[in-house]
């Protein structure tokens, strides 16, 4: 054999003997360790990963599936979603309402077993405001702060600037304690990759994209949770959700669609779960718009679009409508006096006839792909069909949401954007947050424009007297709701879809899954 | 030898440069990260300095300058979603999708080229026209589905499989199987014509009359005439099946780069997508290389 | 003659191409019938759309949504492959989606094979700088994600049609461009080329008028096929949600908003999908049909 027939030879068996190792360290790498099914271990599937584990860098409602439940903040909500005092044991305020004495529970300890002090309380506060954190609910949190100290190591006090109603919900819900000694000793990256905090759960695996791995922390101050183990499985596609629960790989899953779960509630081996949220759909009509200023024009619209029937067909009921933008767990949501926005077609084309509305020029509809929120798409295309049916033609773009978002937040506002889907989410039972935020008409996220409005909302947190806040919050979403500034939908229903043997402690909402209260029977 | 591969060497570094360009436009094309990242209730103020503290404030120009001094010194840049390396978050990914791709590649070549060889060799007209069937099919079947439809049957229907995830072997199967399915096909179609070709040429003749067994003449030489072009396409469907088993990858759940990509486009997550896209990039262009040479290799008339 | 000027009778005179092709129609197989038997009625249902189908594309009508095809048991007549979530009528929004899916891969094919094309014959004519310049351009459109090219012509120029074609035109440009750049390198040393070349034929038209038509014959076979391609791109672009958007309705927007009842209202995924394979398959088929046909080397 020459040799170059024997170079060739021996590269093609030194190729093949390579591509055999690869092969084979790629089969071994592959094999599995010994499997781990423990008893009391819960495994979920949940759509999307947190983005970290470090409490001060949230971006989204999903990364409570961690800080909610491996960290508390100073109250927190109860069974009924009511706060209740968590790492607080009491509260006090001061006769001008500006000073805010928090007496820390006795006994309370962190994962890593080191006592929670006022220390540990002002450090956590200081982080999170600290700009080098990058905490994008600084802003949120501390604006209304003046100072703030330990005034002996077991009480913290908050010096305000202003009244502030919100004070003990903003340090209860949208941040939460953090150890000092723990996180000045590992760093800021040692802390996102193994968070310690003071919940019921404790963290004691991530891996990104993959999966999350809770445990009950067993010398946690309060209720012993109900599952030891809980594992969070990241599964981003619906029907491979689904497939998990069916398949037995998982006990859980969620979020689930309503068109989807309905079919999947009448399987004999699943249960639908379906818990309220504050996750509302609402319609926002521009009234800057050049066709939209008329205040007939926008009730028109109110009256042709037909809630009953999107509510049963697209929803297949699994949500709350609401004629006011809020729920009835929340306070201020009295419907009484209200003159309700039936489907009244013949109503809205006599309105639109009144109002001299321009029907050949159409209305530009700025909706929202699918995946974000239940039914988006399809929500959009029934809005725009009922609005067809009484002469107005409709411009629907369907955006991504990064698109509609920027579109949503800009701040110079489209003028040629005649109403916008959009959720608008409570994080708690109180409606003054998400009224702020969305109607507050210097604010680059509010598409209402509303001078009576506005001034309302200037004196909607300065009340003492809770009965009169409550009424006066009634005022502003009825000044909303006659004005047809907006068109509240529904609120959305979380969907879950489980195995026989989940049981689950259904809260009157939710806000984020607090997996304390669920369990495996 | 060296002069070729240094001047493909020069040639990919071109390349490359070009490729950060693209990125580099086409993500701040996708717009502002800013409404995104933060909270609809940031200040105008958080914004700003969100703004400045990623230099999203500056004209693109400088911005780019920025990059590439900070890419020659090896640093990608930070995730603005994760607060991580984008280099790690990119490179965390890269693996199981490489190992995926590895699955897959084997397996379509296991699915495909005896499919290819018996259509080539067989004299029957039917077997012929099932192997060029089989060749448009895979082509034909849109990949989301068919991971569906394989969830259903092999995983939901009879238990045989995981229904997604990432960690023992048996996960490996039905994404493998998924991204199998169209590469298969195409090696399967690639196999029959050329080896179709190869065993029309005067070379087989040749043996054939002189007595050479039909199954050596297939295996030993038109199979490896037959193989230069099957390389050159492996190489391009290994890039193809790296630069994101996108779909796949949603249906399983699989934490590779394909999903990673995904979320940051989609969450305007500059840093890792322009790490994702380089490295992907780099890897396509070394898999290129590697079969060029291979090609070499295997073909001494092209050494000249 | 002037050795700089040729004139039109003396060009005619030269052999201007030369049909590499030869059509053999006793050795290569017959027209494949199944096959372009169901490409015509595809582009029938295309161009006829809106006369022949039985309801509007998007005509809602919640009381009746997902109602299943006329032979289940719980079907009308009146629906006769059932209705989606909306009940839109399956039958018509298939038809409608013929519209949108093939003339999106056509024209995406056309201008993509267009543009492709013509860098593919400059640089492969010209070679040198024009060449490699062109060539390391291509290689970086390939070896960028189309997921984000899609996203950034969405998020730029919104979603729809228009922008869809977009996007199959820009992940499919490469492909044209080195197939022809291959090719001409081939063609250009040959007699007729370096005959116009002599005769002083300047290079544009002996690019256009002498190479352009030689590499038609695989460029057209290469855009059949494509047709199919970018059938599927369209649909994974709609699995992720940045394809066609409402109002437009495609086979792969259909597959993809069906997919989460796929246990349950079977006929929203599969009858899209099997029209895809159907559509995809006969395209394939009639392209490697026409590539026998066309190419003296045999082969698929």
């Amino acid at each position: 054999m020459t040799a170059r027939a024997q170079w060739r030879l021996a590269s093609r068996r030194g190729f093949l003997a390579t591509s055999t190792a690869a092969a084979s360290t790629l089969v071994l790498d592959a094999l599995p360790s010994p499997a781990r099914a423990a008893q009391d271990e819960l495994r979920i599937a949940i759509g999307a990963d947190i983005a970290s584990a470090d409490p001060d860098h949230y971006t989204a409602w999903n990364d409570y599936w961690v800080y909610g439940n491996v960290f508390e903040g100073l109250y927190a909500p109860d069974a009924q979603g009511n706060l209740a005092p968590a790492l607080a044991q009491s509260h006090e305020v001061s006769g001008d309402g500006l000073t805010h004495t928090f007496t820390l529970r006795e006994g309370v300890l962190f994962h890593n077993g080191d006592p929670v002090t006022a220390e540990d309380v002002v450090f956590s506060l200081k982080r999170s405001l600290d700009p080098a954190t990058q905490n994008q609910r600084a802003a949120l949190i501390g604006d209304n702060i003046v100072r703030f100290e330990a005034a002996d190591a077991r009480r913290f006090v908050v010096h305000l600037k202003a009244i502030d109603a919100e004070t003990v919900a903003k340090l209860s819900l949208y941040w939460q304690v953090k150890p000092r000694k723990y996180i000045e000793t590992v760093g800021d990256a040692g802390f996102a990759r193994k968070p310690v905090g003071t919940g019921p759960y404790e963290l004691l695996e991530r891996q990104p994209n993959q999966f999350i791995r809770l445990r009950a922390f067993d010398r946690y101050w309060g209720a012993k949770p109900k599952t030891a183990e809980v594992t969070l499985r990241i599964v981003p596609e619906e029907q491979s959700r689904v497939a998990q629960v069916m398949a037995a790989e998982a006990q859980a899953a969620t979020p689930i669609s309503p068109v989807l779960a309905a079919r999947l509630a009448k399987m004999p081996n699943l249960n639908l779960v379906r818990v309220p949220s504050l996750t509302n759909v609402v319609l926002f009509l521009n009234s800057r718009h050049e066709q939209l200023r008329k205040k007939a024009v926008r009730q028109a619209i109110c009256f042709a679009i037909d809630k009953p029937a999107m509510l049963q067909s697209l929803m297949l009921g699994y949500a709350v409508p609401e004629e006011l933008w809020c729920t009835s767990a929340q306070p201020g949501c009295s419907l009484d006096g209200v003159e309700p926005y039936t489907y009244d077609p013949v109503r809205a084309k006599r309105l639109l006839a009144e109002a001299d509305f321009d029907f050949a020029k159409p209305l530009r509809f700025v909706g929202m792909a699918p995946g974000r929120v239940a039914a988006s798409k399809e929500t959009c295309e029934a809005i725009a069909e009922s609005l067809k049916r009484v002469g107005i033609a409709v411009d629907l773009q369907i955006m991504e949401f990064g698109a509609w978002n920027a579109l949503k937040t800009a701040k110079e506002k489209d003028p040629s954007i005649a109403m916008i889907y959009a959720t608008a989410p409570d994080p708690s039972r109180d409606v003054a947050y998400k009224l702020l935020v969305n109607t507050r008409s210097d604010l680059a996220t509010s598409w209402v424009f509303d001078a009576a409005n506005d001034g309302m909302l200037a004196r909607m947190n300065s009340f003492t007297d809770q009965a009169e806040r409550t009424a006066f919050l009634n005022q502003i979403l009825r000044h909303l709701h006659d004005e047809a500034l907006l068109l509240p939908l529904w609120a959305n229903d979380t969907l879950f879809v489980t195995s026989r043997n989940v049981v689950f402690d259904v809260p009157p909402y939710l806000a984020y899954t607090i997996l304390a209260d669920v369990a495996l029977a | 030898m060296t002069g070729l591969l240094l001047r493909r060497a020069v040639e990919t570094l071109i390349t490359l440069l070009l490729i950060t360009v693209m990125v580099f436009g086409l993500t701040r094309l996708t717009g502002d990260p800013t409404s995104l990242l933060l909270p609809p209730e940031a200040t105008e103020a958080t914004r700003a300095a969100f703004r400045h503290a990623y230099g999203l404030d500056q004209n693109m120009f400088v911005q780019y300058e920025a990059f590439l001094i900070h890419l020659f010194e090896g640093d990608l840049g930070e995730s603005f979603r994760l607060h991580e390396p984008a280099i790690g978050v990119a490179l965390d990914a890269l693996g199981p999708t490489l190992k995926l791709a590895c699955a897959g590649m084997a397996l379509s070549i296991v699915l495909g080229m005896p499919f290819g060889i018996v259509a080539a060799t067989s004299r029957r007209r039917w077997v012929k026209r099932l192997g060029r069937w089989y060749g448009s099919l895979g082509q034909a079947l849109p990949p989301f589905w068919v991971g569906l439809i394989l969830v259903s049957l092999l995983a939901l229907q009879l238990p045989l499989f995981p229904t997604s995830g990432y960690g023992t072997a048996r996960h490996y199967v039905l994404p493998a199987l998924t991204l199998a399915v169209a590469t298969s096909s195409s090696i399967a179609s690639l196999t029959q014509a050329n080896l179709e070709e190869a065993l029309r040429s005067d070379f087989i003749h040749m043996e054939r009359v002189l007595g050479l067994p039909e199954w050596r003449i297939v295996l030993k030489h038109a199979l490896r005439n037959a193989s230069l072009p099957i390389v050159t396409f492996l190489a391009l469907q290994f890039g193809l099946i790296l630069g994101g088993a996108i779909v796949t990858e949603r249906v399983f759940a699989w934490p590779g780069i394909g999903q990673r990509i995904v979320e940051a486009i989609l969450g305007r997550d500059y840093p890792v997508v322009q790490a994702i896209v380089l490295i992907t990039a780099t890897l396509f262009m070394l898999i290129n290389l590697a079969a060029d040479l291979l090609y070499l290799v295997l073909d001494p008339r092209l050494r000249t | 003659m002037n050795a700089g000027t040729v004139t039109p009778a003396a060009e005619q005179a030269l052999p201007r191409r030369r049909r590499l092709g030869r059509w053999r129609p006793l050795q290569s197989p017959g027209l494949p019938l199944l096959a372009t038997a169901t490409c015509a009625v595809l582009v029938a249902a295309a161009v006829l759309g809106p006369w022949i189908s039985p309801y509007a594309k998007d005509s809602v009508d919640l009381a009746n949504a997902i109602a299943p095809p006329a032979w289940q048991p719980d079907g009308t007549a009146a629906h006769l492959l059932g209705t989606d979530q909306l009940g839109r009528d399956v039958l018509s929004r298939l038809i409608a989606g013929a519209r949108i899916s093939l003339a999106a891969a056509a024209a995406a094919t056309l201008l993509g094979g267009s543009i492709g094309v013509a860098v593919g014959v400059v640089a492969g004519y010209i070679g040198g700088l024009a060449d490699a310049v062109a060539m390391r351009i291509s290689d970086a459109f390939l070896a960028v994600p189309f997921i984000l090219l899609a996203l950034a012509v969405v998020a730029v120029l919104g979603s729809g049609f228009g922008n869809i074609i977009l996007v199959i035109v820009v992940t499919n440009w490469p492909r044209y461009a080195r197939l022809v750049r291959s090719e001409v390198i081939g063609i250009k040393h040959r007699d007729f080329v370096t005959l116009a070349r002599i005769a002083g034929v300047p290079p544009a038209r002996i690019m256009l008028r002498h190479i352009l038509p030689n590499t038609l014959n695989s460029v057209t076979v290469l855009g059949i096929l494509d047709v199919g391609r970018a059938i599927i791109l369209e649909s994974s672009l709609s699995f992720l949600g940045v394809g066609i958007q409402p109002p437009d309705v495609s086979w792969g927007l259909m597959l993809a908003d069906g997919r989460t009842l796929l246990g349950f209202a079977w006929w929203l995924t599969t009858l899209p999908g099997v029209v895809i394979v159907a559509a995809v398959m006969s395209f394939n088929t009639l392209g490697y049909w026409l590539k026998a046909r066309l190419d003296p080397r045999a082969g698929a």
